[in-house]
């Protein structure tokens, strides 16, 4: 498979109002002094993706991935590097290149407030100049896709949060784009909303061949959609590979799940190493290569009030966790 | 200029939008309609108010202070029909961030800005204003010669672009501070001075009036063009319109360059 | 009290970031009323007297700059600030405060009328009288003034507050906005001196709530000499309060039938 995107050496500063103190004094100083903080938002990384690819990239908040999508969608001017996408560069010639990319900003909806999306959607019609069969042709397949036939000729005002995601979704594909930037997609939805919304992503990029790339911080939808993840934190990127790499990377470890009889504090762990959400809960990461389970196990009820036991494959978030353990 | 032609269509299916709204929301569209003509009578209202209870302004006879109002409404009524929507919309943009969202579309994001703006409650205005113009020429025998009213019409260009020009300026400044709601009061401050010929404006003041900030561009220019009492003033406060666009639309680039190399 | 603090002291805070908007208006504003100070000069040098309208030239320039005083004192957005949180669904959350709406929103009013009063309305005093000088100017004069602006500030923001309850009803109170921005213009006095209207009207407008927002107390301002007698002053205050209570009855009922709509019709 080719690279759909190439960007190489992407670095972004950015220069921020900072203010130290709290309190009103504080306030009425920056008036008329205010102080800036430069801050490396992104940190000469290298990022490609793969044509036909649904590519999750993920971190907490201030990790530098929304900043990597809006310099990948031209929004942004790199402080230094190279993006090259489909051969065009984002920002060199944006009037040229936004044709040929969808964009949906999860707080930030294209559509009129007070109109049926419908009509927002042949106003679409005409900035992309698209053509009146490809219209209603790709019109009927997303609305059947989203199953959203009567939600489109109502105001959006009067929509659901998940709702208004379809509509704003199915706005940002309409041009036919052959790459489309996510960014939080999900977030703020209820379960079922999020799995439609997994599910129809799923198809649009098996039928279309639609290159995604998506931004969350829900490891859900890395599990269920991402053939590819970059994992960025502090600007930098620290894993970037398939999905199964990351599974293969720690499937043979195992959590094991403990709940106590009595709430438990870290002196009485006895030398176990155990990450404990709360007095009641232990959770062990154990690779079965180094311990023997059936030793650890039999260790942990000699020493521990333990009411019950609960061994499994390590979940998606600990990977995350151990792999930001390991960057810090 | 490529775009030109494409942003006119989309101004004109944004104007079709804007009409469905219209008539989906009937009785605030009448509504508010109502209220823009009625703020729109109010600077004829005081400036007669004010020129009947002293002795006037020198160089202007009742009628022709009349007709300076109904062409004042006329201008109101144009302007506010085809961008008095900017106002709001860019205060949405800024709010809310929404600049990326512009940025997204394949055009220059101010072409297509410019196209946001139209507002169907203020025909009604301009309906009135038209009819006004017609009524006191035909009243008081005004004698208007085919030269003259093409004159008029080239200067009533030039008010529409200064106009625009001031938006722009407005929209970077919304843009810059985000919230600014005395902003709008400024800009409508500036709008009323318009109510006023240049003969009220004496020595420095008259040439900013004139030249600088040629406000006389809006109403003073196009009705001294009807009266056919133009002179090489209004030449001038032409070209400093068109200087005035120039700067407001590299400034609007400039400022579209910082945004994407300064983020955030 | 303690919560009303420090909503009180929040609004300042936010007004603080927003020092660009009003360093604008302090450039502005001087500049539109040297604008208005020659147009005021050659209405007066082509008039016979002195005065015109019982207004001298510097008392007549320096009512337009108490029209811009009553933005900074005065006037507010709540009832704008209320249909926005309305329409974008925010209200429901602000509804489940333990502090009632009206004091909240009165909160956040007064923050905002203070940062103006030190920010904008000292700056501009002292740039005016630069510009041109207030002869008529005395300090038991500005006092007065300042204390019927705090009472016109009271009923200005219930006035406010009514409009803004309505948007519980409607769907957009948009109209009624516009409507009330017209009728304080036009019978406030924000746009002009009541002075220059027929006489009919302006008796008839005595009867009214609105001439207190701006008119009136720019008449002590202005140390007009009927406002020299302490009655006089004593009868504005008893008016305006009066005012101030019916249009708080107003508002506690228009707020019971607004949030029981709102309520029930699910936000």
């Amino acid at each position: 498979m080719e690279n759909i995107i190439s960007a190489k050496g992407l670095t972004k500063e950015f220069k921020v109002h900072h203010r130290q103190k709290e309190g009103l004094m504080a306030s009425f100083k920056s008036l008329y002094k205010r102080e800036f903080k430069n801050i490396t938002a992104v940190n000469n990384i290298d990022f490609h993706v793969k044509e036909g690819n649904i590519h999750g990239l993920i971190g907490s908040n201030g990790s530098g991935k929304s900043t990597t999508i809006k310099m990948l969608s031209g929004i942004l001017l790199p402080t230094s590097g190279s993006i090259n996408v489909m051969g065009l560069s984002p920002w060199k010639n944006r009037t040229q290149y936004v044709k040929n990319i969808g964009v949906l900003l999860g707080q930030k909806g294209q559509l009129n407030w007070e109109l049926p999306a419908l009509e927002t959607y042949h106003l679409q019609k005409h900035i992309y100049k698209i053509k009146e069969s490809n219209f209603r042709n790709n019109l009927e397949y997303y609305i059947d896709v989203f199953n959203i036939d009567d939600i489109v000729r109502k105001p959006v005002r009067n929509l659901s949060l998940g709702e208004r995601m379809k509509c704003e979704f199915l706005c940002a594909l309409l041009h036919e784009p052959k790459l489309i930037f996510l960014d939080e997609p999900t977030i703020g939805l209820d379960v079922t909303s999020k799995d439609t919304l997994r599910k129809i992503i799923k198809k649009i990029n098996k039928e279309k061949g639609i290159t995604f790339v998506l931004t969350t911080h829900d490891l859900d939808d890395v599990e269920n959609l991402c053939h590819e993840i970059t994992i960025m934190n502090r600007g930098n990127i620290i894993f970037n590979d398939s999905f199964d790499k990351l599974s293969q990377h720690f499937s043979q470890k195992k959590t094991i799940r403990l709940k106590f009889l009595e709430p438990i504090t870290k002196n009485q762990l006895n030398g176990f190493s155990m990450y404990l959400p709360d007095a009641y809960t232990g959770i062990i990461e154990v690779d079965p290569q180094k311990t023997d389970i059936g030793l650890q196990v039999k260790s942990i009820l000699e020493h521990l009030p333990v009411k019950d036991i609960d061994i499994k494959p390590i979940d998606l978030e600990s990977v995350v966790r151990e792999i930001y353990k390991q960057d810090n | 200029m490529v775009y030109i032609k494409d942003l006119l269509l989309i101004f004109y299916y944004e104007m079709k939008l804007s009409l469905a709204k219209a008539v989906e929301f009937r009785s605030d569209f009448l509504f508010g309609m109502l209220s823009d003509l009625v703020f729109s009578f109010f600077a004829p209202i005081f400036q007669l108010l004010i020129y009947t209870k002293t002795n006037g302004y020198p160089g202007w006879s009742l009628d022709q202070l009349l007709l300076y109002q109904a062409i004042l409404l006329t201008w109101q009524g144009t302007v506010n029909t085809l961008f008095g929507g900017i106002p709001y919309y860019i205060g949405i943009v800024a709010k809310y961030g929404l600049f990326d969202r512009l940025l997204l579309t394949p055009y220059p994001t101010l072409g297509l800005l410019l196209t946001r703006g139209f507002n169907q409650k203020s025909l009604g205005t301009l309906l009135a204003g038209l009819i006004g113009m017609i009524i006191i020429i035909y009243k008081y025998n005004f004698n208007i010669s085919l030269i003259n009213l093409i004159l008029f019409l080239f200067y009533f260009g030039i008010a529409t672009i200064f106009y625009v020009s001031m938006l722009i300026l407005y929209s970077i400044i919304n843009l810059k501070l985000i919230y600014a709601d005395r902003l709008r009061s400024i800009f409508d401050n500036i709008i009323f001075l318009s109510n006023f010929p240049a003969e009220v404006f004496s020595g420095g003041l008259r040439v900013v009036y004139l030249f600088v900030i040629p406000i006389a561009a809006w109403v003073y220019f196009p009705t001294q063009a009807l009266l056919g009492r133009l002179n090489n003033y209004s030449i001038y406060g032409a070209i400093s319109t068109i200087i005035i666009l120039w700067l407001s639309v590299k400034l609007w680039i400039y400022q579209t360059k910082k945004y994407t190399s300064a983020g955030g | 009290m303690k919560v009303f603090i420090e909503i009180f002291r929040m609004g300042l805070k936010s007004s603080f970031e927003y020092r660009g908007s009003f360093i604008i208006s302090l450039v502005f504003d001087p500049l539109t009323l040297m604008l208005l100070i020659s147009l005021l000069q050659v209405i007066y040098g082509n008039s016979q007297g002195d005065i015109i309208l019982g207004y001298t030239l510097s008392q007549m320039i320096w009512y337009f700059v108490a029209t811009r005083f009553f933005y900074y004192l005065i006037w507010n957005g709540t009832d704008k600030e209320i249909s926005n949180a309305v329409l974008n669904g925010e209200m429901a959350l602000r509804l489940i405060r333990p502090l009632s709406l009206l004091k909240w929103e009165f909160a956040k009013a007064l923050s905002s009328k203070i940062f103006s009063f030190i920010f904008e309305f000292v700056p501009m005093l002292c740039i005016c009288a630069l510009l041109v000088y207030p002869d008529f100017f005395t300090w038991i004069a500005l006092l007065k003034y300042l204390f019927i602006c705090s009472l016109s500030f009271i009923l200005f923001f219930l006035v406010s507050f009514i409009i803004g309850t309505v948007s519980f009803l409607w769907q957009s109170n948009q109209a009624l906005v516009n409507i009330k921005t017209a009728i304080v213009s036009l019978m406030g006095g924000v746009a002009i001196p009541l002075e220059f209207y027929p006489e009919v009207l302006k008796n008839a407008m005595t009867y009214l709530p609105f001439q207190y927002l701006c008119y009136v107390p720019a008449q002590f301002l202005l140390n007009k000499s009927f406002t020299h007698n302490w009655s006089y002053f004593f009868e504005v205050v008893g008016i305006i309060s009066i005012w101030i209570v019916i249009f708080y009855m107003i508002s506690v009922g228009f707020w019971n039938i607004g949030v029981k709509k709102y309520i029930s019709a699910g936000g």
